[in-house]
């Protein structure tokens, strides 16, 4: 602290951080040739010296009038808030000087909105930012031309400036791109209660999230029409580390988001499409980034405890001083779990460290999770409506009562990014992975017989999966310095080119048996195999902006995967056949998976983009479903998506999106093999609204419908079992809700004051309805509505919360399936498809206490 | 009012065809299912008259399958099945309800079936699942007429599956289009004993009559009219099924 407090009065305004300057006031678009004030030079403001003990790092917000000659005539906070922050902000701004903004060429006054970060007074000696030297300001001006603005006619105020984007290239070059590019902030993450990741992404318009196998598998997630299961058709990373497992056994593209602590997350980024040349494999529905910060700096412990046993314990150490992106924090949890067979463990620790300032920024990223959890497994609806099992029980079978899952995993990445000029940028990546799971899970009861002796049947189908993988990647990409040639009508030109490399290795090992329950003895061997994949990407990106209004971004990408399969299985003799070979089939496969993203978008007024986008995405297949030299065995994507966004200040933010999607073959869950089969090409088409609104500043709130017709569009393959399997034009496709809503309300704001500190409170009220789900055989599962309520308190370093779950205690199926299943041996077996469901959770409250220390 | 009501009903009309139409193309079906025999009992064999008093059969469970072959193998999942095991007398030519047809509609183009006797894959033998015939699959008794002396005989079949979870009868080919309105229909298995008992050896009853000294003999597992008989329920000559009006 000694060293804190000695350290030089200097702040750090950080304004391509920030900069997200929006707004709201400008007129009709006019046709002008218009540019915005751009700063030239931006002095530090001094941070007040009566806020060094609490160190804190507000963002003050201020509207400054910037004259024909480039000075600052005018600034005033937005909104008050604290008063020694808000007048060394202004006393800051007012000093600045800017480039002008210009109509026709010529200067004109205008109003601009910006952003001044202080951060305490901190080490930052040894971390200098962008702004310490004169020539590190030059990336921070160039790039104040690629925002988007507008200027409005003259009046007695001066024209008012309305800027969108950031002036961090790299943020800008992830900036949203369809209509169905979505940033969820942290004000719509903290609004309710979120047990998990999976929680945090339900935020997301259109994505319903369910954990019907347990927290110690994976979560399911249905997205725009698509059941993705437990990531498949999802590219799911965590600050750009991917989570998604190629050829796991239990699904392809597996990805457990037990490894992100929620409490992290302070912002999601979907991309609900493929229409951005970084999306690689899995990118079918989209993209989901989350994206870990701690804003509110210092040692935090919360302890949680609630329903069904459940403890929840948090340590979270983000440093004063360190960038929001610096901390360290563990969880650990404990739940003896509703109903029966749903107890268990997990931990996790998240760790990762920024540091360099200016031009060079570094960040490394750690993480590690286990788990062990009981499985419930899924219960037959019949069994529930005659009473033999409860719907929150597992079955009284000694194969049911050994379910579990069981996982761990351990991540860790390295990137630098190279800040250049004229809003130029390299980046390098490089990460490793190590991930382990294994599964106990009867979906069916009693239908299997072993291929390995025939005689021996009827010992129960106790699935045991096992997948063991190390997986290392890369990145590496770089967008060129703005390039502007010439004027269109007028408008003049600007274009980045970025190229960019990805690559990974994945070196899996995995088996499945069929285990006795009873005696401990696997009884069938069904799958063992090492897969040795890699993936090596290559894409090319253009953002090329016409003038103010115009912008089009896209290019092209390629992946090249390649598949080396040793199955120890392949050609298996069962043992009553007499042997002639050695069992096993290794081969090896390769192919090339490639196409375009484009989006064009066009802004005639501030608060108002409309967009189009296409694009192709893919998805890699399961390596042991390949055969030797198969050289196209990749399901293609082709998306489209056209869209309007809205943007009216804070007051609201509104997106309609109209999309359309073909896959060119459709997978779903098998439950008798505990993993994915091929049902043939699909489409969808659908509508997605979004709004989200801060009338006031206590008060935010958000909406998304999502409505989506998904649809079979060929008969399933044919097969000796089923040689014409019954087809109906237009036939929707199984498990897939039509439509999912979610909303959230929260308000959050000083109550009153106690003991010189204020007292804070909040509420948000959460909804989630799920419609009706078509199920295969001509069923159909019920529609059901969730609703969730957080309150909380909190004053001077400590914090009361209040979380519940499920506050209407809706007995609902978190998932539902139609299969062939059979839990009464001792009975003639039924062979007719019938429902199965997987409970979700019942009402459940959670209390946690918070500590905060400086 | 009315206007608002009329609003109303076309919102929630929509909001139905948003949420309720999606289906994955197929349909319940549930049908009755009936037994019959042809009312034949007599049927002459190398001048022998054969005389059937009774046909006791039992039938069930039927697993109605897509695939060509039904077997334990190819038919994990069947589109209809009959659970119900019944007892019927299978020389009557009057229709007898066996119980209920419960599926999915599309095409049949198999079924596998048992007689009464299941070996069911969690069981070490098969089994009985209908005592009701003590046990057996079939039980037939009649007599044989040659040249004036008239023996009796019975029969009492155990058709029982070769394999834990094998059917009995596998591969019966029988193609049908099953779709919801056959729920207003009815099923009708039709068998034959006649046809089946046609098969025992005459000669071998008469045999069997002159060794025991008695005009009655009890044809056991191990003579070949019953292999005969056993061989007609489960291969060559098993029944046949047909849709049609609810007798």
């Amino acid at each position: 602290m000694l060293r804190y407090k000695r350290a030089v009065l200097r702040v750090r305004h950080e304004i391509g951080w920030f900069l997200a300057v929006v707004v709201a006031f400008s007129g009709l678009p006019r046709a002008d040739a218009q540019t915005a004030p751009s700063v030239i030079s931006a002095r530090e403001p001094a941070y007040p010296t009566d806020e060094l003990e609490r160190a804190n790092e507000p963002v003050v917000i201020l509207h400054a009038t910037v004259e024909v000659d480039g000075t600052v005539s005018d600034a005033h906070t937005e909104e008050a808030g604290n008063p020694s922050f808000d007048a060394a902000a202004v006393e800051c701004v007012r000093a600045w000087i800017f480039s002008p903004a210009t109509r026709d060429g010529r200067p004109v006054r205008a109003r601009v909105r910006v952003a001044v970060h202080f951060h305490a007074p901190v080490a930052r000696e040894a971390a200098p930012t962008p702004m310490d030297d004169a020539a590190s300001h030059e990336p921070h001006i160039a790039s104040h031309p690629e925002n988007s603005e507008d200027v409005a006619s003259d009046g007695d105020d001066g024209d008012r400036f309305a800027a969108e984007g950031s002036v961090d290239p790299i943020a800008d070059s992830r900036a949203a791109r369809s209509s169905s590019d979505y940033e969820i902030d942290e004000a719509q993450l903290r609004a309710t209660p979120a047990r998990d990741a999976g929680d945090v992404l339900s935020r997301a318009p259109g994505v319903y999230v369910a954990r019907g196998e347990g927290d110690g598998v994976a979560h399911s997630i249905f997205l725009r029409g698509f059941d993705a299961e437990h990531g498949q058709d999802i590219e799911l990373s965590v600050n750009g580390l991917p989570i998604n497992q190629p050829s796991h056994i239990h699904g392809q593209g597996y990805a457990d988001l037990g490894i992100i602590i929620p409490e992290l997350v302070s912002s999601v980024h979907v991309t609900e499409g493929v229409y951005d040349p970084h999306q690689g494999d899995f990118a079918v529905a989209g993209s989901v980034d989350f994206r870990l910060a701690v804003t509110d700096r210092g040692i935090r412990s919360r302890s949680s405890y609630g329903s069904f046993g459940t403890f929840r314990q948090l340590l979270v150490f983000a440093p004063q001083g360190e960038r929001d992106g610096s901390f360290a924090a563990a969880s650990f949890r404990h739940s003896d779990g509703f109903g029966s067979q749903r107890g268990g463990e997990s931990g996790t620790a998240n760790v990762q460290w920024e540091f360099g300032d200016g031009r060079t920024r570094s960040r490394v990223f750690a993480a590690l999770y286990g788990a062990r959890f009981h499985l419930a497994g899924v219960l037959r609806r019949d069994d529930v409506a005659t009473g033999n099992v409860g719907f929150f029980d597992a079955h009284r079978d000694p194969s049911a009562l050994l379910q579990s899952a069981f996982a761990a995993r351990a991540m860790l990445g390295a990137f630098v990014d190279l800040l250049g000029e004229r809003g130029s940028f390299a980046q390098l990546g490089v990460w490793a992975q190590y991930n382990d799971f294994r599964l106990q899970a009867n979906y069916t009861g009693y239908t299997e017989i072993s291929r390995v002796d025939p005689s021996w049947r009827g010992r129960g189908d106790l699935i045991e999966q096992s997948n063991e993988a190390g997986s290392f990647g890369f990145l590496a990409r770089y967008r060129s310095e703005r390039w502007n040639p010439f004027s269109i009508l007028g408008a003049p030109l600007g274009a980045h080119v970025e190229v960019g490399l990805t690559g990974r290795i994945d070196l899996t090992s995995q088996r499945q048996n069929l285990l006795d329950a009873t005696n401990n003895q696997t009884w069938d061997e069904r799958v063992r195999a090492s897969i040795r994949s890699s993936d090596v990407g290559a894409y090319a990106d253009l953002d090329l902006r016409l003038g103010t209004y115009v912008r089009i971004r896209g290019g092209a990408r390629a992946d090249l995967l390649y598949f080396d399969v040793d199955d120890a299985l392949g050609n298996f003799t069962p043992r009553f056949r007499r042997e002639s070979f050695i069992p096993g089939y290794r081969r090896s496969a390769m192919g090339l998976a490639a196409g375009p993203r484009a989006t064009l978008e066009v802004s005639p007024a501030p608060w108002l983009t409309l967009n189009a986008s296409y694009g192709q995405g893919y998805r890699s297949p399961q390596a042991r479903t390949l055969s030797d030299g198969e050289t196209a065995p990749y399901t293609k994507v082709h998306s489209g998506d056209l869209g309007i966004r809205f943007q009216l200040g804070d007051l609201l933010h509104a997106s309609v999106a109209g999309f359309y999607t073909t896959l060119s073959g459709d997978v779903a869950f098998d439950p008798g093999e505990g993993s994915l089969r091929y049902l043939g090409p699909s489409s969808r088409v659908g509508a997605a609204l979004s709004l989200r609104s801060q009338p006031v500043r206590w008060l935010t709130g958000s909406l998304s419908i999502t409505y989506v017709h998904a649809t079979l569009d060929a008969p399933p393959l044919s097969s000796a079992e089923d040689p014409s399997p019954p087809y109906r034009s237009g036939e929707a496709l199984p498990y897939v809700p039509p439509l999912v809503l979610r909303a959230d309300v929260s308000a959050r704001d000083r109550l009153t004051d106690l003991e010189g500190s204020a007292v804070t409170g909040h509420l948000g009220v959460g909804v989630t309805a799920v419609s009706n789900r078509p199920l295969p055989y001509g069923e159909s599962s019920a529609a059901f509505g969730l609703f969730d309520v957080s309150a909380g308190i909190a004053w001077s370093a400590l914090s009361l919360d209040v979380d519940v779950l499920n506050l209407t205690d809706a007995h609902y199926a978190a998932m539902e399936y139609a299969y062939t299943s059979n839990w009464s041996p001792t009975e003639i077996p039924s062979r007719v498809p019938a429902r199965h469901f997987a409970a979700g959770a019942p009402f459940s409250m959670m209390v946690s206490l918070g500590v905060k220390l400086p | 009012m009315s206007r608002r009501r009329s609003w109303m009903a076309l919102l929630l009309a929509v909001l139905a065809w948003a949420l309720g139409c999606e289906q994955t193309g197929r349909s319940h079906v549930l049908a009755p299912v009936y037994a019959a025999g042809t009312g034949v009992r007599d049927v002459s064999q190398n001048g022998d008259t054969i005389h059937v008093d009774r046909a006791q059969v039992v039938f069930g469970p039927a697993y109605f399958c897509a695939t060509s072959s039904a077997d334990r193998d190819l038919c994990p999942t069947a589109l209809a099945e009959v659970l119900d095991v019944s007892e019927f007398d299978a020389l009557s030519a009057t229709p007898t309800p066996i119980g209920t047809l419960r599926g999915t509609s599309g095409t049949y183009r198999s079924l596998m079936f048992d007689w009464g006797i299941s070996w069911l894959l969690s069981a070490s033998r098969p089994e009985s699942t209908l005592p009701a015939l003590g046990g057996h699959s079939a039980v037939f008794s009649g007599s044989v007429t040659r040249a004036g002396r008239v023996v009796s005989w019975s029969l009492s079949i155990d058709a029982s599956p070769a394999e834990a979870g094998r059917p009995a009868v596998a591969g019966v080919r029988e193609t049908h289009a099953l779709e919801p309105a056959d729920a207003s229909r009815a099923l009708v298995m039709t068998v034959d004993p006649v046809d089946w008992i046609s098969r025992v050896d005459t000669n071998e009853i008469f045999s069997a009559a002159d060794v025991a000294g008695a005009e009655s003999v009890v044809l056991g597992p191990e003579t070949t009219s019953y292999q005969a008989v056993l061989i007609a329920m489960t291969s060559s000559a098993p029944p046949t099924f047909e849709w049609g009006t609810r007798p």
